[in-house]
């Protein structure tokens, strides 16, 4: 751990040398239909288009502990899952479509499913993106502690800047618009 | 309606130079035209790595963390400038020792007065017990700030 978190010191300063830009660059914004997840979304189609970068939307369909069978295998019902599958692919086009009605420009739509937190930080790896938006939910108390939050999640493990918008911000959105 | 051109306001502590949050915040900063503001915290050290003199109560060792925090913050300011940025406000806060709710409070309160449309951090700072500290940092702004707020992961870039 403490390797991963130490870079030698003669790697940084080569690296700090260059100038390097990161903008344009892909932006994913990661959603999950929620209203925290729109006001992210509208955040994100703001800064892909003033840093003339892509946006990339993903959804991944959560799916329930009950359906794996053993760990990291998908169980035997089937038909709930793919229940689960084709509406969480339902919420993906709508966001998207909410996205492209709101005049932003989608580059790629990504659906994926499983533990959300591990398939989104795979994702931006395997896009390569430079920054994800998400939405925060905000649970506190006994919720946050036993389910954590996914947000906090991603930002431990993403390998770019994690950009989070939190829903106390939709009153202020609210009336501002 | 867009956000930009807003402020962006850098949130640095004493301890680390974060690369990738300066980078972050200054190319944020200058393709959307918004103002760059520096923060940075200074803390006592806790008590627990045995320097009970470190205590920011005593006005030497506020006026020490100071002088040394003004010393980061010029630095942070010349790389900036060196990388092409610009920026528009240095502020300055000292936090009590082992208080992470403080350093939050401290980091948000600046953000509200000086009404910042985005908020950008490194997570780099510290390790072991003082990263989960600075973790604890991170997660308080995250949570409770007004604006959205941007976290630049230092270990995986570099």
């Amino acid at each position: 751990l403490i390797q991963s978190v130490q870079a030698p010191d003669g790697l940084t300063a080569a690296k700090e040398g260059e100038a390097m830009s990161i903008f344009p660059t892909k932006i994913l914004l990661a959603t999950d239909g929620s209203r925290e997840a729109q006001l992210a979304a509208s955040r994100a189609e703001d800064i892909a288009e003033n840093t003339g970068s892509e946006l990339h939307v993903a959804h991944v369909g959560a799916v329930p502990t009950l359906l794996f069978s053993y760990p990291g295998t998908l169980g035997y019902d089937r038909k709930l899952y793919e229940q689960l599958e084709e509406e969480s692919r339902e919420l993906l086009r709508k966001e998207s479509w909410r996205v492209k009605a709101a005049g932003g420009t989608v580059a790629g739509a990504h659906h994926r499913m499983g533990m959300v937190d591990l398939e989104i930080v795979a994702l931006a790896e395997e896009l390569g993106v430079g920054l994800i938006v998400m939405g925060c939910r905000g649970h506190r108390g006994i919720r946050r502690a036993i389910e954590g939050s996914i947000s906090d999640a991603v930002i431990r493990h993403a390998p770019c800047p994690v950009l989070v918008v939190r829903s106390g911000e939709i009153d202020e959105a609210m009336e501002a618009g | 309606m867009s956000i930009f051109p807003t402020k962006i306001l850098l949130v640095t502590d004493d301890s680390q130079d974060e690369q990738p949050a300066r980078t972050t915040a200054m190319e944020m900063a200058t393709t959307t035209e918004s103002e760059l503001h520096l923060l940075c915290i200074a803390s006592g050290l806790p008590p627990y790595e045995g320097y009970l003199s470190h205590d920011v109560r005593i006005p030497e060792v506020a006026e020490q963390l100071r002088k040394r925090a003004e010393i980061i913050l010029d630095e942070q300011v010349q790389k900036i400038e060196r990388d092409g940025g610009n920026v528009a406000q240095k502020h300055l806060k000292i936090a009590e020792p082992m208080g992470e709710h403080h350093r939050a409070r401290q980091v948000l309160r600046v953000a509200e007065d000086e009404d910042v449309g985005l908020i950008v951090m490194g997570t780099k700072g510290r390790w072991g017990v003082r990263r989960a500290l600075m973790g604890g940092v991170r997660d308080s702004v995250v949570r409770h700030a007004h604006c959205p707020v941007l976290v630049a992961r230092g270990d995986r870039a570099s």
